[in-house]
């Protein structure tokens, strides 16, 4: 399956990525972004909050926004 | 509801408009006005040289590094546009778009689309940020600006401005504008590519984080009190008030009248003439005699114990010299014994 994968962390960037069939929110990240911790991140699947476990499925868009973005002065 | 469809649908249209045209912008058109330019001021240039003009050339060699600093500027432009589509991955649509705004109305309470004015509005909830309550924001996205950077305002509803720092209303904003640290290359992938949704959730975040390293003012001084004498910022539980005219200060500043043990403003306060003491002013009270101002002790019914010593003086001399009536009589007496 295709999944729109979006990482609003430092490089905010947007990306199609192929999948295997149930795969879930976490993996999705810890495969295409790295160590992945639940609570630091707002997930988010067709723009709905989701949980870590969620299973992806063909066509679903995915977004992680860090609980953490560091403004500056 | 319908007519909010109808009104989303239509913000979307005209931001997907304000997108395209900077795309429009990196047509070729204008580079070929900008070589005609350089090419004419070229030509100029030789002829002038030819024909020994100094004053010419001078000219001619000027406005031809004018046009070429253009034609720079414009390639320059040209290129950073390029590099950003080559690194966008979604194409924005109008359909897109739309469903992004229909998405901030379920995360957000209050998301509004002013059409008149171009701009779409979220409201944040409230924020703390180290027990600091700061209240809620409103994110004023100006999508004719879209493409151009900072297209957006944070205005706060509560402000909670820290007496050092004007129009600082967050750790991270000033005069409305955020700034957006580590989150401005997510910030403006997001606008690229129509992801709104994204766009207000950064923003949301960027404001419920703090980063003590980089601020317009601290948390630790927030709550603070800037001291009118020395400018100092104290912590709003060390500074003092003046008893008489509510001044804020810092200990060192305010004065304690050794009259009425309140603290007291350099303006409210002032010293004894006689004593030296602290006092004051509402303490201090002036000699009926001589008019300068003294402390309640250094006082006696009004007058000050200079101006009583100096009556006392004055009145010891002005009394006239009584006989001593015992010597007369004894002289006299004495005088009578021998004769
Ligand atoms: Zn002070
Ligand atoms: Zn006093
Ligand atoms: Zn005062
Ligand atoms: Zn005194
Ligand atoms: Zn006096």
């Amino acid at each position: 399956m295709k999944v729109l994968l979006i990482s609003n962390d430092a490089g905010g960037y947007a990306h199609h990525v192929e999948a295997p069939d149930n795969t879930t929110v976490q993996q999705m990240f810890e495969r295409h972004v790295g160590a992945f911790h639940a609570d630091s991140y707002l997930i988010r699947v067709n723009r709905q909050p989701a949980a870590a476990d969620q299973v992806l499925r063909d066509g679903d868009r995915v977004s992680f926004t860090p609980q953490k973005i560091e403004g500056a002065a | 509801m319908k007519n909010e469809i109808k009104q989303d649908y239509r913000a979307a249209v005209e931001m997907m408009q304000s997108l395209q045209h900077m795309r429009d912008a990196t047509s070729m058109s204008h580079f070929d006005d900008s070589i005609v330019q350089c090419k004419r001021w070229q030509r100029r240039l030789e002829m002038a040289t030819q024909h020994n003009w100094p004053t010419a050339a001078r000219d001619a060699r000027d406005r031809l590094h004018g046009a070429l600093d253009i034609l720079r500027m414009r390639t320059t432009h040209s290129i950073d546009n390029l590099k950003r589509q080559s690194r966008s991955h979604i194409e924005p649509t109008a359909t897109l778009i739309f469903q992004e705004i229909q998405a901030l109305r379920g995360e957000f309470d209050s998301v509004t689309i002013d059409g008149s004015n171009q701009r779409l509005t979220v409201t944040t909830t409230s924020i703390v940020l180290d027990g600091v309550l700061l209240g809620s924001f409103e994110i004023r996205l100006n999508w004719k600006y879209i493409k151009e950077s900072s297209p957006f305002d944070v205005i706060a509803l509560e402000p909670n401005e820290p007496a050092s720092g004007e129009g600082v209303t967050h750790p991270h904003v000033q005069s409305d504008s955020l700034c957006e640290g580590e989150g401005s290359d997510a910030i403006r992938r997001a606008l690229d590519e129509g992801r709104l949704y994204d766009f207000f959730c950064i923003v949301d975040q960027i404001l419920r984080t703090y980063n003590s390293g980089s601020a317009y003012v601290q948390l630790d001084d927030w709550n603070g009190v800037n001291c009118r004498s020395c400018g100092d910022t104290v912590d709003s539980d060390q500074a003092l008030a003046c008893s008489n005219c509510e001044t804020e200060l810092c200990m060192e500043c305010s004065t304690c009248c050794d009259s009425c043990c309140e603290r007291y403003c350099e303006e409210c306060a002032s010293s004894c003439e006689s004593c030296g003491d602290d006092a004051c002013k509402m303490c201090l009270k002036s000699c009926d005699d001589c008019g300068e101002s003294f402390c309640p002790s250094c006082l006696s019914e009004g007058t000050c114990d200079d101006c009583l010593n100096n009556e006392n003086a004055e009145n010891a001399k002005d009394e006239p010299e009584q006989p001593c009536p015992a010597v007369q009589p004894v002289c006299v007496g004495k005088a009578s014994v021998p004769a």
